[in-house]
């Protein structure tokens, strides 16, 4: 019966993940499909990992641009690994929040790229608190049908 | 070598494959995709390390090169596989769509390139390529 309820409120916290387009419902469902007995827990483990990176990303990037001189070389190496790994996870929004810092920083429009990293950084702690709680949830339905 | 029967794909000889990318995520997802299609696989975390497993002795059927990695990028480890003689099928995986960046990555001697995310479907789409250019000579 827990197990039941608890799937039903996990199903009804993916789906508003997806209406939200905070992820993308073609990329999670796929990365769905890699999961099974042999590896039980890969969506919580790449989630958890994407939690964790893309912290480490955005703080790096954050640094970079305080450095004198601005360190571009770090700055564009983690744009794109916060690119390649939000698309990979299906994380839209961080996704094109992303690629429109990119853009404002390769124009060379820093103060809009500032803002942009202000929103992007707002963006993905909206984006973890939410994603923490629906692996969170995920754990407990697979321990409850143990 | 990959063969496809019946609309899905039967694996002689087990395949292998080098995943070559400095980011966890895809390591994991690349690693797990390929595991999935029957493809022994491991991991490098730039293109340094890419070179030095080869130099080591082992080879691969298909090499999945990141682009932009530290310490060697995949440009560069792509040029270095080729002088050293290494034939193996090499797909270039990046975010990476400016037609200039694509071809500057294909001209350092890739035989595919995919844009991230990869999918099965992108995978098998390098493999049919691996089938139709016969067998695999390293």
């Amino acid at each position: 019966m827990a197990s039941t309820s608890l799937r039903q409120q996990l199903s009804i916290m993916r789906q508003s993940l997806f209406d939200e387009g905070i992820l993308d419902y073609e990329q999670v469902s796929y990365l769905e499909t890699l999961e099974n007995e042999d590896d039980p827990d890969f969506i919580e483990n790449v989630f958890t990992l994407f939690l964790r990176d893309s912290s480490r990303y955005i703080d790096s990037i954050e640094k970079a641009l305080e450095t004198s001189p601005i360190d571009y070389p770090v700055m564009e190496i983690m744009m794109y690994r916060l690119k390649g790994s939000s698309a990979s996870i299906g994380a839209s929004k961080i996704n094109g929040e992303t690629n429109i810092l990119r853009k404002l920083f390769h124009d060379g429009d820093m103060e809009s790229g500032k803002a942009s990293l202000q929103k992007l950084k707002a963006e993905h702690a909206t984006f973890k608190e939410k994603l923490a709680v629906y692996v969170g949830m995920l754990k407990q339905a697979k321990l409850s049908e143990y | 070598m990959a063969t496809h029967i019946n609309g899905s794909w039967e694996l002689g000889a087990k395949m292998t494959a080098l995943v070559v990318d400095d980011d966890s995520i895809n390591q994991t997802i690349h690693h797990r995709l390929l595991e999935q299609l029957g493809i022994e696989n491991q991991v490098a975390r730039n293109g340094k390390e890419a070179i030095d497993i080869h130099c080591s002795g082992k080879k691969f059927d298909l090499i999945l090169m990141d682009r932009d990695m530290p310490i060697m990028n995949g440009i560069e480890a792509t040029r270095k596989l080729r002088a050293m003689g290494i034939r193996s099928m090499i797909a270039g995986v990046s975010t990476r769509c400016v037609k200039q960046e694509i071809q500057e990555f294909m001209e350092a001697g890739l035989d595919d390139y995919q844009e991230k995310p990869l999918t099965s479907a992108k995978i098998i789409s390098i493999l049919r390529k691996i089938h139709h250019s016969g067998s695999i000579s390293y």
